[in-house]
């Protein structure tokens, strides 16, 4: 019998309501779609900010040993203050005391790497940060009672450790090498205070998920400092500044360790997602007087 | 504003009035097509307002038209082969954003769509999107819109389309509800050029066709009466019903011998012809005779009429036309009866059971008009026009398509499609069996498209009737590309009796090439 076009009309938006009704989803992950990258680059004003922060990105190839790393560290570090002496902030990438992952050795090799917080080589880096008076960001593998953490930690002036974010998303590649995810509590929503800006502190793939991404969208983080290590070209919009609604500073290291290739892709985005300073396929500074409206 | 900016507003407005000078062109040359429209969805799109594998998630709306969820597509085909459609897909497309996207374009349909307007096939199109990416947990919205062409295939399958389609974007134009944002164009080809410089998506759409049926109005309604009624009366005498060979009109014209009697002013000439069908009885009468410095309007009429019987209980457009008016028409008139109008209407349905006497009616009008006009011709150098109505506007087209001596044609209600009125318009009730199961031999008798597209001059003037249901518009428009074509609101019958429609068409006429 063939529907009457009254009927036709009704099954349609019964469809509609149910597949509208049902249209989310139940995990945590965040599968960025084309339409986060897409759209045309929106103009952002911040000339009349009444918060600033003067932030410098850094693209660095990580060799895999530790202690020329931290090294590099803290030279990259004097060369970016020496480049941009306005610079507060100076962000690394995600776990910069050695590669990423040792696809051959990945679980003994992140604890060979592995360091306490504070440890060793924080004490190193801030003893620099307290030279240089400004804050340094890096991602490091933490050790804590026996556990491996994909870290982010921030030194203040002062060489103190301000704040540690420990990953709550993590990869396969951290599963692989023996990393411990945090847990999804208030503790591990890290936000500090700097010229009184919010900022908030994810790493890498933090971003795929919705629990901290809302976490810190309900306290109204205006700055993410995002350390990374990542094969991703450069992007047109970044969707993650438009995901939080917040100036991202995304620092990635670059070059190749074993068969991966890490792309350097670093920059600084606006929160209409505009990115106002980067580069990618190469090492870098990136530096930017973000402007908080 | 920005030179990008100034380059997405002129791109988007070219794309988007495409379609609309494509149909101003298209009206011009081609028929209008019945209502088509088709509601469907885009079934590969729905999985993406679920949760589903990351990685199928990632990749999957290259293959859904970048169409996530619950999506509706809608479509009406205003011509054979150009629809207009739009496409509302609503849908979170993660746990943060929310996306409500509208297409709104139009596909041009590579098919000739000449007369059976179900055929599909090969298309391009523009369209335009707007999206609104609604981030969730900060309230900000962030709009575009963008023009994008597309190309693909629709499968036709009774009353389902299957369409397949490649789109790609052109450019983007961006706004938000952001504080302190501007909006902003720019090229797009790929929302990350970086990565890959171009990305089209394929979409597919299953919609279900509903062809309107014409509103049935008055115009319609008669025409299907006189058919209806007129195949009850015909019996078993239908067209044809004996025989459908047939030579063609170009033979039978040129097999026609007249002896043509000598004018003497006004009044009925009979005259005898000697056909391949027999000798017929044609015949003439000069109704106003005003001299030979004015123009002559030689008039065939429409089947079955009495042309001679000057009142108005006959059946006669001729008198109705031309001589019960207020109106001077100043020209000398000539109304021909073709044979088998001198007698009944037994008489005549008998003679049309074989094609060979049809062809040979309709021949042997035209060689008596070229006879007249010829006879003109003798004594007056004033402009001679040929008009007629139905039966006489095929006349009319034929002596163009054969002799074009006349100054102008007037051929109302007639086309060079004559073969579709016995076998594919409502017409069809009064064809015989045999005729409407040999279509193509019909058409090749009485089809004359060919013959007529070798006249170019500038001097047809035809007009048709929009709802006609036995000279369909749809397919005799086709026979008048290029030349000004009066349409008028009626249909077959209501047209034939709109007297002052059909006059005003001949004086115009007259009066255009008198100047």
């Amino acid at each position: 019998m063939p529907f009457t076009k009254g009927k036709q009309t009704s099954i349609l938006l019964i469809f509609l309501k149910i597949a509208l009704l049902y249209s989310c989803q139940k995990d945590d992950t965040i599968v960025q779609s084309l339409f986060d990258l897409s759209g045309a680059p929106l103009q952002y004003d911040d000339s009349n900010a009444s918060r600033h922060l003067n932030v410098v990105a850094v693209s660095m190839i990580c060799s895999k040993g530790k202690s020329e790393n931290i090294s590099t560290v803290r030279q990259k570090a004097t060369e970016a203050k020496e480049q941009h002496p306005n610079a507060e902030l100076i962000l690394f990438s995600e776990s910069v005391l050695g590669w990423y992952i040792d696809d051959d050795n990945p679980e003994p090799y992140q604890r060979s790497i592995a360091e306490t917080i504070p440890g060793p080589a924080t004490d190193s880096i801030a003893k620099t940060a307290k030279e240089l008076g400004c804050y340094i960001g890096l991602g490091l593998t933490e050790l804590n009672t026996g556990n491996l953490y994909n870290s982010f930690v921030l030194i203040d002036p002062n060489g103190e450790i301000m704040a540690i974010h420990r990953k709550v998303n993590i990869t396969p590649e951290d599963i692989l090498s023996g990393i411990t995810p945090a847990a999804k509590v208030d503790s591990s929503v890290t936000l500090v205070t700097i010229n009184n800006i919010k900022i908030g502190m994810i790493i890498c793939a933090d971003v795929n998920g919705f629990w901290l991404t809302k976490q810190l969208t309900d306290r109204k983080a205006e700055v993410i400092l995002h350390p990374m290590a990542s094969e991703v070209p450069m992007f047109k919009i970044d969707a993650v500044s438009r995901q939080f609604n917040a100036w991202e500073v995304f620092a990635n290291r670059y070059g190749t360790e074993l068969n991966r290739k890490y792309s350097g892709t670093t920059f600084i985005a606006d929160p209409a997602g505009t990115i106002r300073v980067g580069d990618s396929q190469m090492e870098g500074f990136y530096y930017y007087r973000i402007g908080v409206n | 504003m920005k030179y990008t900016n100034i380059i997405f507003i002129v791109l988007a407005t070219v794309i988007l009035t495409i379609g609309v000078k494509n149909n101003n062109a298209y009206a011009q040359s081609k028929p209008e097509s019945s209502t088509v429209w088709y509601i469907g969805t885009n079934p590969v799109a729905i999985p993406l307002g679920f949760s589903i594998k990351d990685e199928v998630k990632r990749f999957l709306p290259i293959a859904t038209g970048n169409e996530y969820g619950a999506n509706v597509v809608g479509g009406f085909f205003f011509r054979p082969n150009q629809n207009i459609e739009g496409r509302l897909s609503l849908s979170n497309i993660h746990q943060v954003a929310f996306v409500g996207q509208f297409h709104l374009g139009t596909n041009y349909y590579f098919h000739k769509g000449k007369i059976n307007n179900s055929k599909m096939g090969w298309y391009i199109g523009g369209f335009a999107k707007y999206w609104d990416f609604y981030n969730r947990q900060t309230d900000i919205h962030f709009h575009n819109i963008s023009p994008y062409i597309g190309a693909g295939y629709t499968f036709s399958a009774k009353r389902f389309l299957v369409d397949l389609r490649i789109n790609q974007t052109l450019a983007v134009y961006s706004w938000s509800s952001l504080a302190h944002t501007k909006g902003n164009a720019a090229w797009m080809f790929s929302p990350w050029p970086e990565f890959i410089p171009v990305i089209p998506t394929i979409s597919l759409t299953i919609s279900y066709k509903h062809k309107k049926s014409k509103a049935m109005n008055k115009h319609i309604f008669f025409d299907n009466l006189t058919a209806s009624v007129g195949a009850m009366v015909a019996g078993k005498k239908k067209f044809f019903a004996n025989s459908i060979q047939s030579p063609t009109f170009e033979e039978q014209v040129a097999a026609v011998e007249l002896e043509f009697p000598k004018i003497a002013g006004e009044g009925v000439y009979e005259v005898r012809a000697r056909t391949k069908a027999g000798d017929l009885d044609p015949a003439f009468c000069v109704a106003q005779w005003k001299g030979p410095d004015f123009p002559t309007i030689i008039y065939n009429h429409g089947n079955n009429e009495r042309p001679f019987e000057f009142k108005k209980s006959a059946k006669n457009t001729f008198y109705n036309i031309f001589i019960n008016t207020k109106d001077t028409i100043e020209a000398n008139l000539i109304v021909v009866r073709a044979p088998f109008h001198n007698s009944s209407l037994k008489q005549y349905q008998d003679t049309m059971v074989d094609l060979s006497n049809f062809t040979a009616m309709i021949a042997t009008s035209v060689k008596l008009n070229e006879e007249l006009v010829k006879e003109i011709r003798k004594n007056s150098a004033a402009p001679v026009i040929i008009s007629g109505i139905s039966l006489g506007g095929w006349v009319t087209n034929i002596h163009r398509a054969i002799y074009n001596t006349s100054t102008a044609y007037a051929p109302l209600m007639a086309g060079t499609y004559l073969g579709e009125l016995f076998i594919k318009s409502k017409y069809r009730k009064m064809a015989s069996d045999i005729a409407l199961h040999n279509p193509q031999e019909i058409r090749r008798v009485l089809n004359f498209d060919d013959l007529f597209t070798r006249q170019d001059t500038q001097n047809l003037f035809p007009l048709l009737s929009k709802y006609d249901q036995f000279i369909e518009y749809d397919i005799q428009k086709e026979s008048y590309n290029g030349y000004p074509l009066k349409t008028i609101e009626c249909g077959h019958v209501t047209g034939a009796i709109n007297s002052s429609e059909l006059r005003n068409h001949i004086l115009s006429v007259l009066r255009s090439i008198d100047k």
